[in-house]
Order: C-alpha cells, then structure tokens, then sequence
C-alpha cells in the first residue's frame, strides 16, 4: 500500500520492498522537497526522522549513498530513502525538515565528506577538533594516520604520524578452497559451480 | 564594548551592558555524564546558549566493525551503550538475522526477552538514581546500585561477565541458562517492588524533587518527534509508541505490558515513566519466567552457531564447523536492513549493509541519545545551570553509544 | 585561684590555656563529625561506611588528615596568590573564633561578653569573606559562581535569622548567651518558640552550606564551587572550616533554643548529669539533624533558594516576632529587668 502510494511522489524512484522494509531512490536536487511531501502528506506522515548515514562505495560513480530512515508514528510504518552523490557534489539539507538532521548530517559529513548544502552548522562532530580527512571512507585506513602522545620536552599532548610496532594484518579467511582449480576425482562439483554461474549471470542480465 | 559605533545612542537614560560569560562545563564535570562537553553562553546563572561538544569518547566502532566478522562485531555493542549492554546487541543479533534469513528457536527468543528486560531495569535504575545524584540527592543511587548489583549478577551468571555480556548472539544466545537461575531471578523479583516504592518514597512526592524537575526541560510532542526522540524521552511528552508494542521483536508480542506515557514532557515525566516502565519490565520479567520451556537457544544450523565442545571431541565435521565460524565466520548474503530495537533509552538501531562476504560492508549504529543531546540546547534554554543538569540527567545519555 | 593568675601575663597564660582546652577538643570533635557523616550517612544508604583505619575505622579521620597534609598544594597560574591561601585561613580563623563566647557549661565560656550573641552573629556573617575572597582569587568560573551563590544565599538567611534571634531575645531580655540558656530553666524556647526554632535551623543548613542549599559548592552544577581549585592543606582549612561551622550553628541552636547544658525538665535522674554533657549530647542531636538531611534531600535551585529566603522564611519570622512581642506586651510576660 505505502509503496503504491510512494510511486505518486515526486522525485522518488526504484521504491521497491527488500526484506520487508520499504526502500526508494530519491533525486537529490529535489529532496527537500521529496522529504516536506513525505512528512506532511498524511498518506506518509513520517513525523520522525530516525537515522541519516552515508555509506562508501569506491567503485561507484556516483561514490556515497545517503541513506533516510524515517519512521511514521501514526502509520506504524518505515522508509528508507536513499540519496545518491559524490563528494563535490552537495545533498540539501533536510535540517528545515526535520530538526534531528541538523547533527546526522555533521556527522556524515564528519565521518564520509558528504557536503550538505544550506546547513548552516556543518562542523565536525565525532572526530578531534582539527581532524583531517574523512574515516569511514574505504580508502581512510583502519589505524588512520596520526596518533597522539604526551611530549615530555613540549609538556603538551602533540599529534604524531602512527606507528605501529606490529604491522597491521589482516586475515584473509575466505575459503581457500572456492578458488582453487578442480581437484582430480572434483569434476562434479567444478560442473555443478559452473551452471550455478552461468544461472546467476542470465539472473543479473535479466534484472538489468 | 567601548567601540563608538556600537554603543547606543545617548538617550539621557543610563544604560547598563551586561556582558554574558561562556563557561566550559565539562567534558570533566561530574554531571556530564561522562564526556559531554558544553559550551554554555551564560546569563548570570541563566543559560542564554547551549552548544555540545560530543565525540570524546569516539573510537571508530562502526570503521572497526567493517574489519571484524558478525560474529567478532557483536561485543563491540556491548562497549556502546555500557548502561544497558544486551539491548545493544539485541539489534544487531536482530539485523543479522534477519539478513541470513534465520529463525531463533523460542527458548532462545525468551531468554533474549528475559534478559533484554532485566537489562531495562538495570539501565533505568542508573538514570534514575543517578539524574537524582545531579539534582544533589545522594542516597537513591546508593540504593540502586546496589540492587543493580543484584542483577549484574544474573547478567554474570548468565553470560559469564557483569557488564560486557557478549551474550545475545545471532541465532540466539550464547548458551542456555545455567541451572536455578530462573528461581533466582524469579524470587529478585518478588522483592524489587518493595525497593521501587522505597525509591518513589524518596523523590516522587519529595517537594524538592519537584521543584527541580517539574516543568523544567519541556519537550512538546511535535519537538521531540522532530527531534528524532524515542523510548521514554518521546513517551514522556505524551507520544505513546513503543517498539516493543508496535514493532514486535521476539517474544514481546506475546507478553502483556502497558506502555507508560507522559503528559507535560519535562523531567519529572521523564522520571516517572521510567519509574512506570521498571514495574512493567518486571511484569515481563514474570512471563517470560512461567512461559519459558527448555529447548535449544540457538539455531541448530551449525552453518551459523557453533557446536557444542562434546561434539568438538568426538566430531570431525563438528571440529571444522567450529574452525570455519570462528576464523572466516558465516558469510551474510548481500542486502541491507535497517533493524530497531527499543532499548531502554529508546529507539536503538542499526542499518545493516551486507555484500555478502563474512565482514559488514557497513554498520551504521543510530544512537539514541545522539538525538536527546542535539535537543539540549533546545531544551536548557533560559533554564539556570542546575536546571540544565537535571534536564542532560532526565535524557539518559550514555556517550559509550552517542560518540561511537 | 592564685594571684598570679590576676596579673597580665598570668592572663594571657589563663586565656591560652583556656583556648587551647577548647580548640583540642573542638577539633577532635571536628574531625570525628567527619567520620560521623560518613558512618551515618553509610548507614542511610545501605553500606558500611570507613572500617578499614582502626577499629569501626575510628582512626580515619586522622588517616585523612595525614593524606591532606602529604598532598601538594596547586596554586592555579592567574590566581591571586596571597588571596587564594588567606581565604582558606580565613574561613578556618573565623570558624575557630567564635567559639570564645559559647558557654558550655554556667559561666564556662573563655570571653563572658554581655553582646555574646551579637558578637556569634557578626562573626558567622564575616565567614563570607572566606568564601568570597577564595571564589574571587582562584581565577575560575566555576569558583566565581560559587562565591556569588554563596554570598546571596548567605546573606538572604542571615535576614531571617536575625529576626529569629531578636525574638529570643525579646524573651531573654539580654544579649548574653548565659542569660539566654538560664532564662529557659523553665521552658525550653523550642516549644513556645517552634515556628521559628525550625526557621533556624533551615537557615542554619543554609548559612553553613549544607545540603539541601549547598549550592556553592554544588557538586553536579558548580563542581565544588568555591574551593574547586583548593588542594592539600588550604582544601582541609575549608573542610575543617566548614565543619566547625556545623558545630558552631549546632551549639547555637541548642543555647538559643534547647536550654543549652540545662538537663531536660530539671527532672532528678536527669540532673545528675553534668552540664556539658548535655550540652555535647544536644549538639549532637542537632548534627545528625543536618547529616539526615544530607541523605534524604535534593538541592534546591539558586532562584528556588532565594524564594524560600526571601519570599518565605523572612515574613514567615517578622510575623512570629510581631505576634511574640504582641503577646509578651499584652500577658505582661515581658523580662523584669528590661
């Protein structure tokens, strides 16, 4: 029902049900917009915004997708709106809509580089004052750059390049055995992978 | 001050300036919670803006999740909110489930209930004792912590640690309750109305206790749902949702239970519907007990949970199942899900992102009191610094959750 | 008494050693309030209080004092250095002072000063100096606010307290606190004087900073106020000021209104109890007052404070004293000697 209903408003696409949740695209440049309908329409009434985050997808063009969930109180219903973008290209804040944006979208803009545009507030918010660059970025890595260390000589806190005095491992536990070439007496299972591909892939080319 | 061009005009009347004064509260103050910091712009006593500084407690959990398996990410929900640490993980056993797609057996879906509930009262037990101790009574939190001790005990006995239980798991919990712990907890809870009342006795109708917290810090219901408010913060202003009511998780849609709600949406609604929802988590409490039966607390699919060490003896195939989970760990079909859980403070969630390897591709943790802390300023506006105290304490913040 | 006694330096040896029989013991009973707080206060809340030091923990007080002494004394950079350490003597001096003119028994008060209570009075009210001068030089916020609530809460109760002191008096007849104690051989002025013997009391609570108006040194708002930036010896000054404050305004309440080292009734059994064992005992009564209300109450706000002081307490004691002078004029029950 939500879902036949999403279809009527603008600048919402691909609305469509995984796992039960209801989920749609929005169109960046008219979100405020998207969003005023979705909260005021009483067909929707999503009185709250819960959740705003960014997510990283390097190979992607555009790279970030912002995601809304919003939750209807009096409808007992939940969206997730997702909003794609880059990192030069700024998301309208939502803040006019909902005044729990105001702090999501520092924070994503804290932790991913999201530039949201007409907030008047975009400081960091998680991260030390005078941090640089964006952690939850793919390509930031796990122990960051700097760390930081009382200075004896200084007498003050300073900030250093990391060190490590272990190198940072990480653990590859993926089967081995997926991607190893059939073993003699193996044919079987090689044969029954190779049409479990082949199916998978008329799959994907028949979604697209 | 003395630049010409900003001093008013010369009416013959004497103008007095009053410069107001910034005042660093925190991030060591005994009242911020842990490691609020807020940077009041003052007035005399009198809070003219509020501006927090949160973040000094961040480590980087969700990046860390991305580098750990599922089953490797789940403590680290016990180290967010530490107030009430099963609830935590409660969502996310809950969002992974529900991404592979698994069903928890109904003993290990009332134990999560039993448990998520005494959590509930050991979380609303620190707030409440401890927003008193910010408004200067002393005693209350010495009682209740040592009836939260009580139920560290369970917690322990349990899952083998007071605070950092790492016990819900996804497909259940870690292992079955040990023997006589039910008639343990059954006979606590015989006795915990009796100190309730003790506590009410102390600050319900104390006129003190009123006058600090009645029609201080009023949130109206449009305001706390605009502000993304839940749990008893939002209920409290008058708004009766629950997630345990409305959006049913385990067993609470088999459990009968009232939802308390507020009417005024100042803190000593705040208080009394947590006060209200203790009684009621005990109401849980004693279902759960009598309609709990033995059975398995965890999905038999060895794909999934890990066998038991008998088997490891005596099984081969037992022996790899419990190498594969705990190196590589169960991969998760690609997906997401955005799954809530109504933790004591309120609406606790996690947005899921799965691609189908055996690590979260993306773990977004909604904290609940991110959202009651950017409504401070709000709220504690031309209130006195005291009254800012008692509003940060009747939110319930914990900045193990809200710095992440 | 010898003569020698009568000379001037016989004098000054009699006065100090007189001082000195009365300083010990005061701060003997100082620091053993201390453990009492803790071991009521534990006993209020379920635990078990200081038991480690000395039998019961009896010997904590003095485990706490050698801490203090051991401890390093920070003077904070931009403080007022002469200030910041004269304000903790300050506080400790006046406290001290006071006691010259308590009578703890007939006559037994080190300066028998016809304007005792005028001179408790003055005293109680420069304590403020202490505070104000330590919020002022520490260079802080938190301790500038401190020093100003104290201040105006300090003030506000002193008003009323006034009032409650010239309406004993009214009754006395005399401004010596011996008259005063053996003017209630009778009657205890608790019991006539009710309204205003629980007007005291709560302005005593407010005038030495206790819970539930100890909002200069409020703990969740303002830190510690006042001494937030006090450490070692010149914090223990202040602690110790403090608590002979407590004692101070406890042995006031009991001359004024508990008959001082009067047994109760005149009755025989009772009687044969010397003097200033009673005395102790009522004080004592009077402390655990102030430490129960510790345990059970929030802390008023500072405008909620100013209210009760102002808007209350202070028309609430005028009223008592115009209707006690009214009926002490219309019974004839005025004192003879006025």
């Amino acid at each position: 029902m939500l879902v036949a209903a999403l279809a009527d408003v603008a600048g919402l696409s691909a609305i469509r049900i995984e796992k039960g949740e209801v989920v749609a695209e929005a169109a960046r440049d008219t979100l405020v917009a998207t969003m005023t309908t979705l909260r005021d329409d009483p067909r929707f009434a999503f009185q709250q915004m819960m959740d705003l985050c960014g997510v990283d997808w390097p190979q992607r063009v555009p790279r970030f997708d912002v995601v809304y969930n919003l939750l209807s109180v009096t409808h007992n219903q939940r969206l997730r709106v997702i909003v794609a973008t880059d990192a030069a290209t700024p998301v309208p804040s939502t803040h006019t809509v909902w005044p729990a944006c105001t702090w999501w979208e520092r924070e994503a803009w804290d932790l991913f580089g999201i530039v949201f545009s007409g907030q008047p507030d975009l400081r960091r918010i998680l991260t030390d004052y005078g941090f640089e660059g964006h952690p939850l970025r793919k390509d930031f890595p796990l122990s960051g750059y700097v760390e930081l260390r009382y200075d004896e000589e200084r007498k003050s806190v300073v900030y250093d390049e990391v060190k490590l005095t272990q190198d940072f491992r990480r653990f590859d536990f993926e089967s081995p055995w997926e991607a190893m070439t059939t073993l003699p007496g193996d044919e079987k299972v090689y044969q029954e992978r190779a049409a479990e591909m082949a199916r998978r892939l008329a799959d994907e080319g028949k979604g697209a | 001050m003395s630049d010409p061009a900003v001093m008013p005009a010369a009416t013959g009347k004497r103008t007095i300036e009053i410069d107001s004064h910034a005042l660093n509260f925190g991030p060591q103050h005994p009242a911020a919670h842990g490691v609020l910091r807020l940077v009041l712009e003052m007035d005399g006593e009198v809070i003219e803006r509020a501006d927090p500084h949160i973040g000094l407690l961040h480590r980087g959990t969700e990046k860390l999740i991305e580098y750990k398996t599922y089953m490797q990410a789940l403590p680290y929900f016990d180290r967010l909110d530490y107030v009430s640490p099963m609830c935590e993980e409660h969502a996310f056993a809950l969002a992974t489930e529900k991404l592979l797609g698994i069903i928890v057996p109904e003993r290990g879906q009332w134990i999560r209930t039993l448990f998520a509930e005494i959590t509930r009262i050991l979380n609303h037990l620190l707030n409440v004792t401890t927003y008193a101790l910010d408004v200067g009574a002393i005693t209350p939190s010495l009682w209740g912590f040592e009836e939260r001790e009580k139920l560290m005990e369970f917690h322990e006995a349990a899952s083998g640690a007071r605070l950092h239980a790492n016990y819900f798991r996804p497909g259940g919990v870690a292992k079955d309750l040990p023997a006589g712990l039910t008639d343990k907890i059954a006979a606590w809870a015989e006795t915990f109305p009796k100190f309730l009342t003790d506590l009410e006795t102390l600050l319900t109708s104390n006129r003190i206790w009123k006058q600090r917290t009645v029609d201080i810090g009023i949130i109206s219901p449009e305001d706390a749902l605009g502000y993304g408010f839940s749990g008893p913060a939002l209920r409290a202003s008058g708004v009766a949702w629950d997630l345990r009511r409305s959006q049913p998780y385990d067993k609470y849609a088999e459990v009968d239970f009232d939802v308390a709600v507020g009417r005024n949406g100042d803190c000593y609604d705040r208080y009394l519907v947590r006060l209200a929802e203790m009684r009621e988590s005990l109401r849980i409490i004693h279902q759960c007990l009598a309609k709990m039966k033995p059975g398995p607390v965890k999905v038999q699919d060895r794909k999934f949970s890990p066998p038991s060490r008998a088997d490891m003896k005596r099984s081969m195939e037992a022996l790899i199942h419990h190498f594969k989970l705990y190196t590589e760990g169960y991969h998760v079909p690609a997906g997401a899900t955005y799954t809530a859980v109504e933790s004591p403070k309120g609406e606790f969630g996690v947005y899921l992102v799965a691609d189908g390897s055996s690590r979260p591709y993306r773990c977004k943790i909604r904290s609940t009191g991110f959202a009651f802390l950017q409504a401070v300023e709000m709220m504690s506006k031309r209130h006195m610094l005291a009254d800012c105290v008692a509003v940060i304490g009747s939110l319930d913040v914990v900045f193990g959750e809200i710095d992440r | 008494m010898p003569a020698f006694f009568l000379t001037p330096a016989g004098q000054v040896i009699l006065t100090f050693a007189e001082a000195l029989a009365l300083l010990v013991p005061l701060l003997i009973l100082v620091a053993y309030l201390t453990y009492a707080e803790r071991k009521v206060l534990a006993a209020i809340q379920m635990r078990k209080g200081p038991n480690v030091v000395g039998p019961f923990g009896l010997f904590q007080p003095f485990a706490d004092a050698l801490k203090m002494i051991t401890k390093e004394t920070v003077i904070p950079t931009g403080a007022n250095r002469v200030l910041f350490l004269l304000a903790p003597m300050l506080t400790f001096a006046l406290a001290m002072l006071a006691w010259a003119v308590i009578p703890v028994n007939d006559g037994w008060a080190i300066a028998k000063i016809n304007v005792g209570i005028l001179y408790l009075f003055a005293i109680s009210s420069l304590g403020v100096y202490g505070i104000i001068i330590a919020g002022w030089a520490s260079n802080s916020k938190y301790a500038f606010m401190g020093a100003m609530r104290s201040a105006a809460q300090m003030v506000s109760y002193e008003v009323s307290m006034g009032f409650v002191l010239v309406t004993v008096l009214l009754c006395v007849g005399s401004l010596n606190l011996n008259d005063i104690v053996l003017a209630q051989k009778h009657i205890w002025f608790c019991l006539p004087l009710f309204p205003m013997f629980i007007i005291f009391f709560i302005s005593t609570l407010a005038e030495t900073n206790r819970s539930p108006f100890d909002l200069p040194e409020g703990e969740s708002e303002i830190v510690a106020g006042f001494f937030v930036e006090y450490s070692s010896m010149s914090f223990a000054l202040f602690f110790l000021g403090e608590y002979a404050n407590m004692i101070l305004m406890s042995a006031m309440t009991t001359i004024l209104f508990l008959g001082g080292w009067l047994a109760p009734f005149g009755l025989a059994p009772f009687t044969w109890v010397p003097g200033p064992i009673w005395f102790i005992l009522k004080v004592m009564v009077v402390l655990f007052g102030f430490l129960w209300v510790r345990a059970t109450f929030p802390r008023y706000r500072y405008d909620q404070l100013m209210r009760l002081g102002w808007k209350v307490f202070l028309p609430l004691s005028l009223g008592w004293l115009v209707l006690t002078a009214g009926a002490l004029m219309a019974f004839g029950w005025l004192p003879h000697h006025v």
